[in-house]
């Protein structure tokens, strides 16, 4: 899609959901939203239309492409259009043997730390989540087949009315985020990348 | 304003850019400038903002930036232009050339098949469609980078063994093009599997498209060259002003225009799967510019065929007058050299003719007298350039007074597919597996 | 400030050393330099150092003819670049040349066909290696009734023509293109006369005043140390 008008743009507030948003957006920004190229968005409600999962979106999901084995994670922005509060308490995908819902911390010699979100991810009604990285994000442990740069991973979403949302994630290669990652947790050389060694290489 | 967009790059079923075309249009007819006719969103509105500038004035970006967050007004106008990506044809073919270029040659990893290709030309399309509009790419690390899309146009071509290999459902054949004898190639700037064309009006915004179309590349193909080329920046001469070149010349006076009637015939392919794409050629030419610096001014006209202030044909007056190759002197010679290369190059049949989207080029070297290399990143697009572009560049290989001070050192053409739609990617339908 | 101070020393300090006398030479040395200058100036000026030029024709301008030649030849004061353009115009206003002219490092040849007696003009185009273009017309003429002999029949026809028309007004078209020569820059055609004798004054004088600046600041120098 080109381009809305100046006035599109001052009208709104708005404008984060409009972005790339997969469905059910309605006023200004709903016809940027409808689609990028392939594998951009794809989300859809499992449940009837009074759930959580329902009233949550997921805009621009992406994951990390890594090897099989190795461990990754998906980002996005999750926005709760609903009137109600929704809890976003646990993720599930074929492309890997556990999934945790992590956010990231500083430690007390100031390096970041992921570690598992206890009792998960709030999505306040008509609030935003992002998942980023070096923030919050969903991990994806014992990846069991290569994930290629350009393949799309289905994530499916359970909030904390069982209802769950799937989300179709474009793989990417990603450099970035060299967060610490806590005990027990295998650490690839993909992950300890810096943002300085990512500009070597392009 | 040699070669406008076509309405057709206004994405099908998006009501948006429909009511920012409609917009545009108002806003020509109220400037008067209706007669610029048939072109596209970004630049109606642009047209449009020279007469009647405001804050309605310029079609911006979606507004999907929201870090600017700031009045309508203020917003730069040459900076929010934005050109379609998606659409009928490719962006960056038709469009008016932006100030900027990069033409990156990239070859393809020995393993990348065609399902692969396919994975890079989604993840390609996806940053190409996002950047267009002015939003970061995804995993974008420099998001503000994305900010001021000016015009970004994203144009992918396949080289001849792509074509041959890795796409099915076309009648599209590409054969590398024939040695000319006046060639120097190099190497460096040789055939690749795969062009990409990037232009902007701001270089930062390119630098940032293309660092973000290089890191979402690596994983499937290594960079082989980058050509980097020069217009006049925005603003300093009126929109539409045929380029000078770095010799001096007024350089692109025959350029087809997209309102021709042979327009369409000329520069979009018909073949199966192909249709409303192109062929891009690439010629790199060096100037040498040690020597060009003796010729004067009579040498430099009567070289080329052309005036050097106005750039019209020494049998006339203005840029756009015909040039009459026939009409002789006092003495019985003939008024445009014809050895010239305006006399060379000129269409001999209605078939040689093609559109021509050149940048300056201008590197450091300072193994030259000058301090510099500097030439032309020659761009041309036709649908067949076996019958439009090579006749015309055998003559001139054959004569050209021109030949004397340039040299191509870089040879390559690429297949152009037809524009994604809307969620789509570019080569999509012609890489299913 | 303190730098500019400094740097005018050494120039005071050489005209102490100089003296009067060395001042005077001096001033008669720059004199007789700026003499030179502008003397080398006037004759930079003069068209054959320009650009290419043509510095002689076979046949020579003006030159009467017993018969057509087969071939006329340019020559030029540097080297031309391929093609150039020539062409040789009979008495009765046909086009004599046959095929294009060759192009030899600074000759331009032309081959000709047959043609009657009377006045003819050969103008030339052409582009000098740094892309100069240069062209102009010198003329001759062929005498009549004895013209080349290759064919009875064709000489006997275009001899007759050539009389009647060419060969009384022969003088007067000779004149003419010698005056129009030259379109863009004016062909320095060849008289008799070698190049250093037709250019004795432009050559010679400032020779001679070179070699008297020379020997005026060999006196200075003397007389200073």
């Amino acid at each position: 899609m080109p381009s809305t008008t100046a006035r599109l743009r001052a009208l709104a507030p708005l404008t984060a959901l409009a972005l790339t948003a997969g469905v059910g957006l309605t006023a200004c920004g709903s016809d940027d939203a409808a689609t990028d190229a392939a594998g951009d968005t794809s989300t859809s409600s499992t449940t009837s239309s009074s759930t959580e999962a329902s009233s949550v979106t997921v805009t621009d999901p992406w994951v990390k492409a890594v090897d099989a084995g190795d461990m990754t994670a998906m980002f996005g922005t999750l926005t709760n259009d609903g009137d109600a509060d929704a809890v976003l308490v646990s993720a599930t995908t074929e492309a890997a043997s556990m999934v945790q819902l992590h956010e990231t911390v500083e430690t007390d010699d100031g390096s970041m730390q992921m570690q598992e979100k206890d009792g998960g991810f709030d999505l306040a009604a008509g609030d935003g989540h992002e998942l980023a990285p070096g923030g919050d994000h969903v991990m994806l442990m014992g990846v069991s087949d290569d994930l290629l740069p350009g393949d799309t991973v289905t994530v499916t979403l359970t909030f904390e009315d069982d209802s769950t949302l799937d989300v179709d994630a474009v793989v990417k290669e990603y450099t970035g985020a060299d967060e610490e990652y806590s005990d027990g947790m295998d650490e690839d050389s993909d992950m300890s990348g810096t943002d300085m060694s990512e500009g070597s290489d392009s | 304003m040699s070669a406008d967009h076509t309405p057709e790059h206004v994405p099908d079923g998006a009501d948006e850019p429909r009511r920012a075309r409609g917009f545009g249009r108002r806003q020509l007819l109220r400037t008067g400038a209706a007669a610029l006719g048939g072109t596209g969103v970004g630049w109606v509105a642009a047209s449009a903002a020279t007469g009647a500038t405001g804050p309605a004035a310029s079609t911006t970006a979606t507004g999907a930036t929201t870090t600017d967050g700031s009045a309508a007004g203020s917003r730069p106008e040459v900076g929010m232009r934005t050109v379609a990506f998606h659409g009928a044809h490719q962006a960056g073919v038709a469009t008016p050339p932006q100030a900027y270029l990069t033409l990156l040659g990239l070859d393809l990893h020995d393993v990348v098949d065609r399902e692969a290709l396919g994975r890079m030309m989604r993840l390609l399309s996806d940053d190409a469609s996002r950047l267009s509009r002015g939003v970061a790419a995804l995993a974008d690390n420099e998001p503000e980078l994305a900010e001021r899309p000016a015009s970004l146009s994203v144009t992918f071509g396949f080289g001849p063994r792509v074509v041959r290999e890795h796409f099915s459902g076309t009648s599209m054949t590409l054969e590398e093009l024939p040695a000319f004898s006046t060639d120097r190639l190099e190497d460096a700037w040789g055939q690749t599997d795969v062009a990409v064309q990037i232009c902007c009006d701001d270089p930062l915004t390119l630098a940032h498209c293309r660092r973000m179309l290089l890191k979402d590349s690596r994983a499937f193909a290594d960079v082989r060259w980058m050509q980097e080329g020069y217009r006049r920046a925005v603003g300093t001469e009126a929109e539409g002003t045929t380029v000078r070149n770095v010799m001096g010349q007024v350089d692109g006076t025959v350029n087809p225009a997209e309102t021709d009637d042979d327009f369409s015939r000329l520069i979009w392919s018909e073949e199966s799967g192909f249709e409303g794409g192109s062929v891009m050629i690439v010629r790199r030419i060096r100037a040498r510019m040690e020597s060009w610096d003796k010729v004067d001014r009579a040498g430099r006209e009567n070289t080329v065929g052309r005036r050097l202030d106005t750039g019209a044909p020494l049998t006339g007056t203005k840029e756009h007058d015909t040039a009459d190759f026939s009409a002789t002197d006092e003495l019985g010679f003939k008024v445009i050299d014809p050895a010239s290369h305006i006399a060379r190059a000129t269409a001999r049949t209605p078939e040689e003719k093609f559109l021509r989207r050149p940048y300056n080029y201008t590197v450091p070297d300072v193994s030259r007298p000058s301090g510099e290399d500097a030439g032309l990143v020659f761009i041309a697009y036709a649908a067949d350039p076996v019958k439009q572009f090579v006749p015309v560049q055998q003559r001139l290989a054959e004569l050209d007074r021109l030949n004397e001070w340039i040299t191509t050192i870089g040879s390559a053409v690429y297949a152009v597919p037809p524009g994604a739609a809307d969620g789509e990617a570019v080569a999509q339908h012609l890489l299913a597996t | 400030m303190t730098p500019a101070h400094h740097l005018s020393h050494p120039a005071r300090a050489g005209l102490a050393r100089t003296g009067a006398a060395g001042l005077l030479v001096s001033l008669l040395v720059s004199l007789l330099v700026s003499l030179l200058a502008a003397l080398l100036l006037t004759v930079g000026a003069a068209p054959a150092s320009a650009h290419a030029s043509l510095i002689g024709t076979d046949p020579e301008d003006g030159a009467s003819l017993d018969a057509l030649p087969t071939s006329v030849t340019f020559e030029f004061s540097e080297e031309m670049s391929d093609p150039a353009y020539v062409v040789v115009t009979a008495p009765d206003g046909s086009e004599v040349a046959d095929g294009d002219p060759v192009v030899s490092d600074n000759l331009v040849t032309q081959a000709l066909l047959d043609g009657p007696a009377g006045a003819y003009t050969m103008a030339y185009r052409v582009v000098s290696a740094d892309g100069h273009p240069v062209s102009g017309q010198i003329s001759f003429t062929v005498a009549a009734g004895e013209t080349a002999s290759p064919s009875a029949s064709a000489s006997a026809s275009t001899s007759a023509s050539a009389s009647a028309s060419a060969s009384p007004s022969a003088p007067a078209t000779s004149a003419e293109a010698t005056t129009d020569g030259a379109t863009e820059s004016t062909p320095s055609t060849e008289d008799d006369g070698s190049w250093l004798s037709r250019n004795a004054l432009t050559v010679g004088v400032p020779v001679v005043l070179v070699l008297l600046a020379g020997g005026l600041l060999l006196l200075s120098r003397r007389s200073s140390s």
